[in-house]
């Protein structure tokens, strides 16, 4: 399953290139073109089909992105202890008693904490912060550290995907390798449109992949396709769960960086009604995708998101539902095909 | 005396102000000239960011022959271009925005409270008992939430809206929905107040130059941008496709001349040329041209060296190889609120800047 | 040959607050018309000297003026924080800044406000024998602090007026051991480098094109319009940032920061291309200089950041100068490594060929025409 590939593949913003070979071995067998760029992006490009094509064919980018979040070592103490800095929005409550794995060799790592017995109370009322952890391979000393990894190595969560409850499965890197997962589907179609697809790099530290993707390719219109926040579980205070698990893939009205293009929006909850396929709003302006950065290339590019709901991202585990993904790939398959039809 | 009389004259002694003369007003109640009432319409016309659709249409139908080309780009930003006739024209972009501050509904709760999100600079402060109101007409009014007050002054989740709904279910407005605040326009001799009246106010000279523009020297391009409250997405997008020589932002430059404030800008002491905002310097040749506009005008100005306020000159200097960009700010009090208060003297200033700027033999 | 003190003392001396770089400016203009082909000035106020490719050893040739080499982009930021002029109050100035300060180096500051003179100042605050014990005790806060340039309130307003700039009035000072310290050394420190970098490349011969650009308002532009504008102008093929980075220092003894003297860094990570990075430290240990790695997770905070996210995207490398106390009127630097920096990048330029170029371009691939006919025929 390509998904779960995905989710395995290793590949810290910055440092995309595994989950840049998975990809790239998927998409020579159904695409014609592609390029990688000065930022690691795969700029792919799967030409109109006869049917429905218009002489000067309309450029529709959809785009996911390859990194997840992640560690990257900046120094070794002299113990042999790995410093590092996070990646990514990462939650320090989360990195304590980790495992991971690092560098290219991916070298087996623990996150360790002083023990209960040796804390006091007010010690464990505070957040550790990351610059206050380390990395333990089980060095002896910087020398024997640097035998197997140096200060620029990436470590990522040693978490294997796994299928489990109603249809769910739980990995590592879920956002995007689910949107990767979907784009490299939907590469295999056939489209009445110059499908681009845009596999970016860094957009967990500031879209940067996507801004240079959309001023090389110029579309008319663009789509990403996300994990996004789902924050369902039951809280003391009745507010926005951001999006609901199983409950459709969420399409985007607004957020921290995009307003979303309405006509987009409207023509995508319009076919899921029309499909009877389930869909949800997302929260608005919560969060953000490429699309923050594609919409502004150039002289503008209208753009809408479509995303599936995962909750704990940015964890070593997220969970996702295969019916969200399932229906999200329904869904795109079904609207794509009437998007140059739009009066833009 | 009677009683009664008595009563009366002890009441005339205790609020002796009722026997004394009314103060002369201090502005009369003139009748709104066609230019505010251009204005007044500006404001009150709804147009939060990303919803600025009959706010361009207003402003369309405003520059229908006055300009040479009217065209509304990808982004939405309604662009019109004035032809030049000089010589030595040079290609000069001015924006102004469309949008004005307002919300979002991001969240429907079980009796039907709205949650919201910001949509550009509002501040949670100013909202507790105002109202909003949405594109189809609802009325919102904004709470918050009582307990634990102390922490939640600034705490914009600690805001509701209220829109007469008793569940989700029946409320008037859904997830997405937009809402700019209400406010009233007034006019007050040289003052004029109202929501959205900085943005607007500016839009309106945008307006009332290419009316006035007898014959311009220059290619000017007047924008009128989208989405300039959530980060000035428009006016990157616009300048990368006009790739102008010069780029004046029409600015709103926040006035403190009132109690406690803490900036030396005023409201009536003339536009403020911008030496620098949050996000930019402003390029020394355009300061210059806007100077030399001041003195051939021979209009009062104001400098604004304070770092504040983040315009739409940023992306606008960074677009492509980049553009000389200065800013002319619109002095305005009560900032992001339903009662943004600009002067006329200093909107009627800017007007004969641009248009002496735009007929300028060369920059 | 002017000595390596002696061009950092006069880049530093030349005052240039970001958006107000015409002092500096002017100096580099004089600079690069020594030492290249073509100048030009960007809208926006950039200096971009270009050095053509040039096979041979020796003076320079006839100068082409177009060509179809690679382009290599070195920059380096000419811009320096300051001060602006806010108000005027009975003589006394009221300043904000202009781009980050820490407002506790700033009292009893020497001073030089660029009014309709350059005039001399001192930055003052009330006597400490009159204040509270509290008070005391708190650092001041900018808007308490104030300059005096010994005028009476209309002689002030006079020559000074609201958005005027402000720089710290500091020579450069010789410390031990081939270190100096002066105000702006970020980034003059990182100019120096720049120019000793074009005298080496002068007879030194090279198959890319060379585009040295010092660059406008890196300090105070969220976007360095700057760099971004000026690549955007050029879109080299590889563009590298000089600029200082944060030396081992008092209050700073962490052992991973690098250390004043020890060499220029080398940036890696998320903001330098893998390929720049290599080559950069192939030339480093071929020409056996010392060197120092510096690990990045994201954001450099240089103009690297910018750069290798304009237009189309370009592969981008960063070259640090370790610097002690940055922002503050005794920034401090080692002579040796600016020297070091330009070697670095003279080993560098010198070794790109054609085939670097192709092999920055990264993967393609293209669908065989004969299968895209069969694919075709099949739909």
């Amino acid at each position: 399953m390509l998904l779960e590939k995905l989710s395995n593949a290793r590949g810290v913003s910055g440092d995309e290139g595994a989950v840049r070979a998975l990809i790239t071995a998927h998409l020579r067998k159904y695409v014609d073109e592609y390029r990688i760029d000065a930022l690691g992006n795969v700029l792919a490009l799967k030409r109109a089909s006869r049917r429905g094509a218009s002489r000067v064919p309309f450029k529709l980018l959809i785009a996911a992105h390859m990194d997840e979040v992640g560690l990257l070592v900046t120094h070794i103490d002299r113990d042999g202890a790995l410093q590092f800095e996070k990646i990514g929005g990462i939650d320090d409550r989360v990195l304590p008693a980790q495992s991971v794995l690092v560098g290219k060799h991916a070298t087996p790592g623990v996150i360790g904490l002083k023990p209960r017995h040796l804390t006091t109370a007010s010690e464990r009322a505070q957040v550790v912060p990351a610059d206050a952890l380390r990395i333990d391979i089980g060095a002896t000393s910087r020398e024997d550290a640097l035998r197997v990894v140096a200060p620029g190595a990436y470590a990522t969560f040693a978490t294997t995907f796994r299928a489990f409850g109603d249809n769910c499965v739980r990995g590592k890197a879920l956002d995007d390798r689910a949107g990767c997962a979907l784009l490299c589907e939907l590469a295999r179609e056939n489209f009445p449109f110059d499908l681009y697809a845009a596999f970016t790099t860094q957009e967990e530290i500031g879209l940067r992949g996507a801004r240079v993707a959309g001023h090389a390719l110029a579309p008319d219109a663009a789509l990403v396709l996300e994990a996004t926040i789902c924050d369902d579980s039951p809280k003391s205070r009745e507010q926005s769960p951001t999006t609901r698990l199983g409950a459709g893939p969420a399409l985007t009205l607004a957020d921290g960086g995009l307003l979303a293009h309405k006509a987009l929006a409207r023509l995508l909850a319009e076919t899921a009604q029309e499909h009877k396929l389930p869909f949800q709003y997302k929260q608005p302006l919560v969060g953000g995708t490429d699309a923050g950065a594609l919409h502004r290339a150039r002289a503008g590019v209208p753009s809408a998101v479509i995303s599936i709901p995962a909750r704990y991202i940015h964890s070593p585990a997220a969970v996702i539902s295969l019916d969200d993904f399932g229906n999200a790939l329904k869904l795109a398959r079904a609207a794509l095909p009437r998007i140059p039809d739009l009066d833009f | 005396m009677t009683r009664k009389e008595n009563q009366a004259a002890r009441a005339r002694a205790h609020f002796p102000a009722f026997d004394l003369p009314a103060p002369s007003p201090t502005h009369a109640a003139d009748a709104l000239t066609p230019f505010h009432q251009l204005i007044k319409r500006l404001s009150e016309t709804y147009g939060p960011s990303g919803s600025e659709e009959a706010v361009r249409e207003l402003a369309r139908a405003e520059i229908k022959g006055l300009a040479d080309q009217i065209r509304v780009d990808a982004f939405g930003n309604l662009i019109a271009l004035r032809k030049g006739a000089g010589n030595r024209r040079k290609k000069i972009m001015v924006t102004a925005p469309l949008d004005e501050p307002g919300v979002m509904v991001t969240f429907l709760d079980a009796r039907g409270f709205a949650r919201f999100g910001m949509l550009g600079a509002v501040k949670p402060l100013t909202l507790p008992g105002a109202r909003c109101q949405f594109e189809n007409g609802v009325i919102g009014v904004f709470g918050r939430e009582t307990r634990g007050a102390a922490d939640t002054e600034k705490d914009a989740d600690a805001f509701f809206l209220d829109v007469g709904a008793t569940s989700a279910q029946d409320a008037p407005v859904r997830i997405g929905d937009a809402a700019c605040l209400v406010g009233e326009f007034r006019a007050a001799g040289n003052l004029l107040c109202g929501k959205a009246l900085s943005g607007r106010a500016r839009g309106a000279i945008l307006i009332e130059t290419l009316r006035r523009l007898k014959r311009a020297t220059h290619d000017v391009y007047c924008v009128f941008t989208v989405q300039s409250q959530v980060g000035a997405r428009g006016a990157g997008a616009a300048a990368f496709a006009l790739q102008p020589d010069y780029a004046f932002v029409l600015d709103a430059t926040p006035a403190q001349d009132f109690p406690g404030g803490d900036t030396n800008l005023a409201l009536g002491k003339g536009p403020a040329i911008l030496a620098q905002d949050e996000k930019m310097i402003a390029s020394a040749a355009a300061r210059q041209v806007l100077l030399e506009a001041t003195r051939q005008t021979q209009t009062p100005y104001q400098i604004q060296a304070h770092a504040r306020g983040g315009g739409e000159g940023a992306p606008i200097q960074a677009a492509r190889e980049g553009t000389v960009t200065g800013a002319l700010g619109l002095p305005v009090r009560y900032l992001h609120t339903q009662s943004e208060m600009v002067d006329a003297r200093d909107v009627a200033n800017i007007i004969e800047i641009l248009t002496s700027v735009f007929a300028a033999k060369t920059l | 040959m002017p000595t390596l003190t002696d061009t950092l003392a006069k880049l530093s001396a030349a005052p240039g607050v970001s958006g107000h770089e015409n002092a500096v400016r002017a100096l580099l203009v004089r600079e690069f018309q020594k030492l290249a082909d073509t100048v030009e000035i960007t809208p926006l106020g950039s200096v971009i000297g270009i050095l053509r490719a040039q096979t041979t050893r020796g003076p320079r040739a006839a100068r082409p003026k177009s060509s179809a080499a690679p382009r290599l982009l070195v920059e380096a930021h000419m811009d320096q924080i300051g001060l602006i002029v806010t108000d005027i109050q009975d003589g006394f100035i009221r300043f904000e800044e202009i781009g980050y300060w820490d407002s506790r180096v700033l009292p009893s500051q020497n001073v030089l406000v660029h009014g309709k003179k350059t005039l001399p100042g001192v930055i003052g605050a009330r006597p400490p024998h009159v204040l509270a014990a509290a008070e005391r005790k708190r650092p001041l806060a900018l808007a308490e602090l104030f300059i005096d340039l010994g005028l009476s309130d209309a002689r002030a307003r006079e020559l000074v007026s609201v958005g005027d700039v402000i720089t710290l009035d500091r020579a450069l000072l010789s410390l031990q051991n081939e270190m100096v310290a002066s105000q702006a050394l970020d980034n003059r420190a990182g100019l120096a480098a720049l120019l000793e970098f074009l005298r080496h490349m002068q007879d030194t011969p090279r198959a890319w094109d060379i585009y040295a650009v010092a660059n406008v308002n890196e300090e105070d532009s969220p976007l360095y319009v700057g760099a971004q504008t000026a690549a955007y102008a050029i879109q080299p093929h590889i563009a590298i940032c000089l600029d200082v980075t944060h030396a081992r220092q008092v209050g700073l003894s962490d052992d991973a920061l690098p250390e004043a003297g020890q060499g220029p860094g080398i940036a890696r990570g998320a903001n330098v291309h893998p390929f720049v990075f290599d080559k950069l430290r192939q030339a480093a240990r071929r020409r056996a200089l010392p060197h120092q790695i510096t690990v990045y997770g994201s954001d450099t905070e240089t103009n690297a950041w910018i750069m290798q996210v304009t237009g189309d995207g370009i592969p981008t490398g960063l070259v640090e100068i370790p610097l002690r106390y940055m922002h503050s009127a005794v920034e401090t630097i080692a002579l040796s490594d600016i020297a070091r920096a330009a070697e670095l990048l003279q080993e560098f330029a010198a070794q790109l060929n054609a085939d670097d170029a192709r092999a920055l371009r990264g993967e393609t691939f293209v669908r065989a025409p004969a299968r895209r006919a069969r694919a075709k025929r099949r739909r």
